[in-house]
């Protein structure tokens, strides 16, 4: 969690550091008030939530070859595969043909 | 033929009035005790607090005019006087034991009745004045009921930094980074500081003892070989903790630490029909009834009862909503909510010094009331001629006030759980949604 800005509502005590009520803190805000606000204690209100960048969904990388352990499966992966080639051109085939 | 209580010496109001002075100021009921008691002109109470204090007169070279002086920090405060009271009613065939028609044992029967009557009236009058005291003293402000039925709010403006909070991790009961000691030092530097108080009393109920004493620094530094003689769990042991306060007290240097146990309870009538799997309530009167309390609902068909948190208060409508559903069906007007409270919170720890420069921080105004302009605990008697009786009045008027605002810090040293969907605090376990109710048989 991101927190930008935060105001105290109630004057918190966490060892020797004291936020009095009232005040407004900016990023970066303290671990110990960050809790305060996952624990939804009452003591602290989000004023303004940032993006959080560690938060964001990290892309899957796509693992279809690696998982594939039958043949079955290796199959209907390589069908798949065809399907998504592009269509070559014309001249190209005809290219290919003659080589044969 | 005798009419009303108008023959029987023992109801005549002086007696009564002796009864009653007899009964006050009951020793288990501490917080109305520590300070003293003045009368106001009017039921406008009207007092001065300060902040800070400690002024110097100032050097003047000689010949020159003297500066004009003021107390700093001082700030005016009104509030009208609350006022409380109850009858209970006396029917004629009590009167008749009153007087002696019978045997000398029926009348002494009934006038140790009528004593016992009394008390029960003065202590639950007593109780109204030191809930009265505790608002003052843990949470800084109340309601209560003024003329018109107009329900209004008095607040003592302690300063916010005296109204600490820990933070999670700081918890004394589970916080990883507990320091009990460090917290008590910096409350009491805080009060030296802004006002120049020693703290001479500190307070709080036995789950805070606990707290104290199951403390693995504390214990530590109380061994035989580090402080005193080791006797945390000798002498005068606290009958809940089996600890000695005084050992604590000594240790954080507070000549009077006062562990305070004592309750008081509420009762509403339930006023509509409430089903099985309901999770809200409605009664005849929800005035003292608080979030985070637990009350106790009595099914008078089946003899039984079973227990709820209160999740919230809604005053208008006089409805509770409840933490869960009741297992059991309740009828209106036949069953009934106790709510029963410590006067001190289960999360808090108050320091105060009870004097700043030789005076008192906070005192109790006695306002005048009724015809008479009585002030105090009053009780009179009104006979009733159908069906003949009396009712016997218990009548009080007042208001705490607090001359230094910066003479207390209060800690809260325990987190409550937080209901976020409904905007209350109260003290209910995270997981015991279902243990937290139990249904047991009264029979």
């Amino acid at each position: 969690m991101k927190i930008e800005k935060a105001i105290m509502l109630k004057t918190l005590k966490a060892g020797k550091t004291v936020w009095e009520k009232g005040t407004v803190l900016s990023a970066p805000v303290p671990a110990d008030i960050v809790v305060e606000v996952q624990k939804d204690t009452g003591t602290v209100e989000v004023l303004e939530q940032g993006r959080d960048i560690q938060s964001k969904p990290v892309p899957v990388p796509k693992e279809k070859f690696k998982k594939a352990t039958t043949t079955t499966t290796i199959r209907a992966i390589a069908q798949v595969e065809e399907k998504e080639k592009p269509k070559l051109k014309p001249k190209l085939k005809l290219k290919l043909r003659k080589k044969k | 033929m005798p009419r009303g209580s108008s023959d029987i010496s023992i109801l005549r109001l002086e007696v009564m009035q002796k009864f009653l002075t007899t009964f006050q100021s009951p020793p288990n009921l501490v917080l109305m005790n520590i300070f003293g008691s003045s009368a106001s002109p009017s039921s406008s109470i009207k007092w001065e607090s300060q902040r800070g204090g400690r002024g110097m007169t100032p050097f003047v070279p000689p010949g020159a005019p003297a500066p004009t002086t003021a107390p700093h920090g001082i700030a005016e405060h009104t509030a009208e006087a609350a006022y409380w009271k109850e009858k209970m009613y006396f029917d004629e065939e009590f009167l008749n034991n009153l007087r002696q028609p019978g045997t000398e044992a029926t009348y002494q029967s009934a006038a140790k009745t009528l004593a016992r009557e009394l008390a029960l009236l003065s202590n639950r009058s007593n109780r109204r004045k030191e809930w009265m005291f505790a608002k003052m003293l843990f949470n800084g402000s109340f309601d209560y009921a003024v003329k018109g039925g107009v329900k209004i709010s008095v607040d003592y403006d302690i300063p916010d930094d005296h109204q600490v909070e820990l933070a999670d991790a700081y918890n004394w009961n589970d916080g990883a980074s507990a320091d009990i000691l460090g917290d008590i030092q910096d409350g009491k530097i805080k009060i030296s500081d802004d006002c120049g108080g020693l703290v001479d009393l500190a307070i709080c109920n036995s789950s805070v003892l606990k707290m104290l004493a199951d403390d693995t620094t504390l214990r530590g530094i109380l061994q035989k070989n580090a402080f005193g003689d080791g006797g945390l769990y000798k002498g005068d042991l606290h009958n809940l903790i089996g600890v000695n306060p005084k050992v604590l007290g000594a240790l954080l240097d507070i000549p009077n630490l006062v562990i305070y146990d004592e309750k008081y309870e509420v009762r509403a009538w339930i006023t509509a029909a409430v089903s099985v799997g309901q999770s809200h309530i409605e009664v005849d009167d929800v005035s003292d009834f608080e979030a985070g309390g637990t009350i106790r609902l009595y099914n008078r068909t089946l003899n039984t009862y079973e227990d709820r948190y209160i999740a919230a208060v809604a005053t208008e409508t006089n409805m509770l909503q409840l933490s869960q559903g009741v297992t059991s069906a309740y009828k209106a007007s036949k069953d009934y909510i106790t709510m029963g409270k410590s006067f001190i919170p289960d999360d808090k720890f108050v320091m105060m010094a009870t004097k700043v420069d030789n005076q008192p921080i906070a005192e109790y105004q006695e306002a005048p009331f009724g015809l008479g302009r009585n002030y105090g605990q009053y009780t009179d008697k009104d006979d009733v001629w159908d069906p003949e009786g009396t009712y016997i009045r218990v009548q009080d008027k007042g208001l705490p006030v607090l001359y230094n605002r910066d003479a207390m810090y209060i800690l809260d040293v325990k987190k409550m759980f937080a209901t976020a969907a409904l905007g209350v605090t109260g003290d209910i376990p995270a997981s015991s949604s279902s243990s937290s109710s139990t249904t047991t048989s009264t029979a």
